[in-house]
């Protein structure tokens, strides 16, 4: 039988906590957190790319994780890892930042307790960020989808904060229109 | 371009009864049943004979 995809997610956050990886799951398995109803294909995580190396892809290797390049530099994985699951089809990709986000002073992280594992996940307020970023049709009913399911627990201090310094104000103040 | 919240939030309403992880592992079964490539389609009555 294959793989379950919830170890699957666990077993990354600990190779990243294991190799000392700051990281954030990001993207639709962070939506899900939040209250999205949506599936989706992907892990995409964020991390500080000057703490990856070629351990990295070992380690996600024996967990079933191919990758789909050839990285001969530690920089090549550094500036874009992706990785399909055998068992499962899921693609692992690991970003050192995205539209509108990367682990930076002052970015806030949600570590979410799962029994005795923690992950660590992008706040609702910067999943709004990264989509606002972008903005095309998908991203904006992505949004809107989290703002329903979550507007009543938004930090506006913060997502405030971090919608100017994106420079996505006027974006961000249409979204919240959206909020019950 | 319209959206349309009442079905959205009809399906934030169904997912509130799934936990994160517990949904994430749902997504698979969900993944698998996507990928399946071949469908027969049969009429009721005609089930005995798969």
């Amino acid at each position: 039988m294959s793989k379950r995809l919830k170890e699957l997610l666990l077993e990354v956050c600990k190779v990243f906590d294991k190799l000392k990886i700051p990281y954030a799951l990001i993207g639709g398995c962070s939506a899900i957190y939040y209250g999205s109803p949506y599936i989706t294909r992907d892990m995409d995580f964020v991390v500080v790319p000057e703490s990856v190396d070629f351990e990295l892809m070992q380690s996600l290797k024996k967990l079933g994780f191919e990758p789909t390049e050839r990285y001969e530099a530690v920089e090549e994985l550094r500036a874009f890892g992706q990785f399909v699951h055998k068992e499962t089809s899921i693609v692992l990709h690991i970003f050192p930042e995205v539209d509108g986000f990367s682990l930076i002073e002052g970015i806030e992280i949600n570590a979410a307790e799962a029994g005795e594992d923690k992950i660590r996940i992008c706040t609702l307020e910067d999943y709004l960020i990264m989509r606002a970023s972008v903005w095309h049709d998908e991203d904006k009913q992505k949004a809107i989808v989290i703002v329903r399911a979550q507007g009543k627990n938004l930090n506006l201090d913060y997502l405030m904060k971090r919608a100017k310094e994106e420079k996505v104000t006027r974006r961000i103040k249409w979204l919240l229109k959206f909020q019950k | 371009m319209k959206y349309d919240l009442e079905k959205i939030d009809r399906k934030i309403e169904e997912r509130k009864n799934i936990k994160f992880l517990d949904f994430i592992d749902q997504m698979q079964d969900l993944l698998e049943l996507k990928n399946v490539k071949k469908i027969k389609r049969v009429t009721f009555g005609s089930m005995q004979s798969i």
